[in-house]
């Protein structure tokens, strides 16, 4: 599935400052993309435009040739599954099952089907254990964890992660990348929002924005090596590219070591 | 003076058969005087818990607690209170961002000292004085703190609690959610306040590479206890099976030395604390 951004721009309120100063990109079918950027340069923003949450002011959203606005939501969020970077805000049951399952219960899937569907999501994430336990009682990163299970059971064409592994463990979050690259290899589209350079590597394309813009859309490994571009931007290097770039700088000539720090910058 | 635990056990739930201890068995002595402590540990292995205590937030089910002198124990008299201890430990929760209530930035930092009972004009020299060492200047004393970034929102939440004038700083994951240009900016701060305000700083945080960079002591906590209380060169360098067992990650430049050693054979000394370290020694040998 298809997600254009027309020249879409966004301000809270009349008089206020625009958060999306005239965005544009197309996203095709089974891409996996990151958004990076400062704090308030709008990736957030972008995200809850997407799904709907918030409507533009100027500019539209389509996916494939359905509009996202507010008579055709019910469509839309069958195709699109969000994952929050605070995972309260998205529990509405007593249990870590019902919880899941309520996403299903919205698009009316059949019983049978849903307690398939409800056990694999579990699964997925590794919360067997705590499938009655109320989603208040568990730590921030099987919060995470159960949010993630609730977009997999609903199965839609395009997820978006938005700071989703920022409250999840080394352990959790090596899971949940495997969870994603699953996810890629069934061709799903994937937009991760993302703080974490390391992350951002993962992906195929990186958009930068910056207060309300895009600065640069292209080929991830390219972007991330763009010290200049990402200094202005107010973000950072991955580390293994940001010694890379520093040793290149001091005109340092081991090659040996100026490949394995490339290798590991690569590595996936 | 500083913080000094000795036995310390808390429970949410002490009256309760089987009960299990957020706390358990705590010695511990923190100096009030140029500390730069990371407090790290899985979710729920009782940093929050015990940081807490150094603040009076919460009081030892058992074991005693003393900061600056003062037990913590349960109120008893209605004009006891921890003011004291407040003076001399700043906690700075993880979204202090929302804490922030008055009309203007000057109005919310001069809201402590005020309550300590300064007079206003002290009370709006302090606030000053608090905004200055967070680097927020005067253009900004009139602003509503609601239309501030949420980095400066930050930083105006920490001048709130400097204006208490505390000894000692504890921040609860104050960079989570942050980019990476502010958090920079916030740990330089606080690299300041440590060393040239002679402040003790004390960080929760699950971000290694703070804990390696800037912490001269780490305080590893699992389930409850002090799994580790050493420098970070210990804890990363010569145990890393605890590192494993306590799921968390390597400092990346522990991990780029690894590497680096792994695919060329040249070993890089692991007590570098950054990646420029790293590429001057790295230049300098060559």
């Amino acid at each position: 599935m298809k997600i254009v951004f027309d020249n879409v721009k966004f301000k809270y309120e009349e008089g206020n400052r625009e958060i999306l100063k005239g965005i544009s990109f197309t996203i095709g079918t089974g891409e996996w993309v990151s958004i990076i950027g400062h704090n308030g340069s709008g990736k957030s923003t972008l995200a809850k435009l997407l799904i709907g949450l918030l409507s533009p002011i100027e500019g539209a959203i389509y996916l494939d040739d359905i509009e996202v606005k507010e008579e055709n939501l019910y469509d839309i969020r069958k195709h699109i599954g969000i994952v929050f970077q605070n995972p309260d805000n998205q529990f509405v049951s007593t249990s870590v099952e019902d919880d899941i399952a309520f996403g299903l219960e919205n698009i009316s899937t059949p019983r049978d089907e849903m307690i398939i569907k409800v056990n694999d999501a579990i699964k997925a994430v590794s919360m067997e254990d705590y499938r009655y336990e109320m989603p208040s009682n568990l730590s921030g990163g099987q919060k995470q964890r159960v949010a993630i299970a609730g977009i997999l059971a609903i199965n839609p064409d395009i997820y978006i992660l938005d700071e989703a592994t920022s409250m999840l463990d080394p352990k959790g979050r090596e899971d949940f990348i495997k969870i994603v690259k699953t996810l890629k290899e069934a061709g799903k589209t994937i937009i991760m929002i993302t703080h974490d350079m390391d992350e951002a590597l993962l992906t195929d394309r990186c958009i930068v924005l910056k207060e309300g813009e895009i600065v640069r859309d292209g080929k991830t490994i390219d972007v991330l090596n763009d010290y200049d571009l990402l200094k202005s931007s107010r973000l950072e290097m991955p580390s293994a590219l940001y010694l890379y770039h520093q040793l290149k700088k001091k005109n340092y000539g081991n090659k040996e070591v100026l490949n394995a720090l490339w290798e590991l910058a690569l590595k996936k | 003076m500083g913080i000094s635990l000795k036995e310390v056990s808390f429970s949410y739930n002490p009256k309760r058969k089987g009960t299990v201890y957020a706390l358990h068995n705590i010695n511990l002595e923190i100096t009030d005087k140029d500390e730069f402590i990371a407090i790290i540990g899985e979710t729920g292995s009782g940093k929050s818990t015990l940081a807490s205590i150094f603040n009076a937030l919460k009081i030892p089910t058992s074991g005693e607690a003393y900061v600056s002198g003062i037990k913590i124990k349960k109120i008893r008299k209605r004009r006891e209170n921890y003011n004291n201890i407040r003076k001399h430990v700043g906690l700075v929760f993880q979204m202090s961002d929302y804490q922030l209530f008055e009309n203007t930035v000057i109005d919310d930092v001069m809201f402590a000292p005020l309550n300590f009972s300064k007079t206003k004009e002290e009370a709006r020299e302090i606030a000053k004085h608090s905004l200055e060492l967070v680097h927020i200047d005067e253009s900004f004393y009139e602003k509503s703190p609601f239309l501030l970034s949420g980095g400066e929102k930050k930083l105006v939440s920490i001048a709130g609690i400097l204006a208490m004038e505390p000894d000692i700083l504890i921040f609860d994951e104050p960079t989570a959610g942050i980019d990476p240009s502010t958090k920079k900016k916030l740990l330089k701060l606080f690299k300041e306040f440590n060393e040239v305000h002679h402040k003790s700083i004390i960080i929760i945080t699950h971000d290694m590479n703070i804990v390696n960079s800037y912490a001269k002591r780490v305080i590893l906590m699992k389930k409850g206890r002090i799994a580790l209380d050493s420098t970070p060169y210990e804890l990363f360098k010569e145990n890393s099976d605890i590192v494993k067992d306590s799921n968390i990650d390597l400092p990346d430049t522990y991990t780029l030395i690894d590497f680096i050693e792994e695919k060329t054979g040249i070993k890089i000394d692991k007590h570098l604390k950054n990646l420029d370290e790293i590429a001057e020694v790295l230049t300098y040998e060559s």
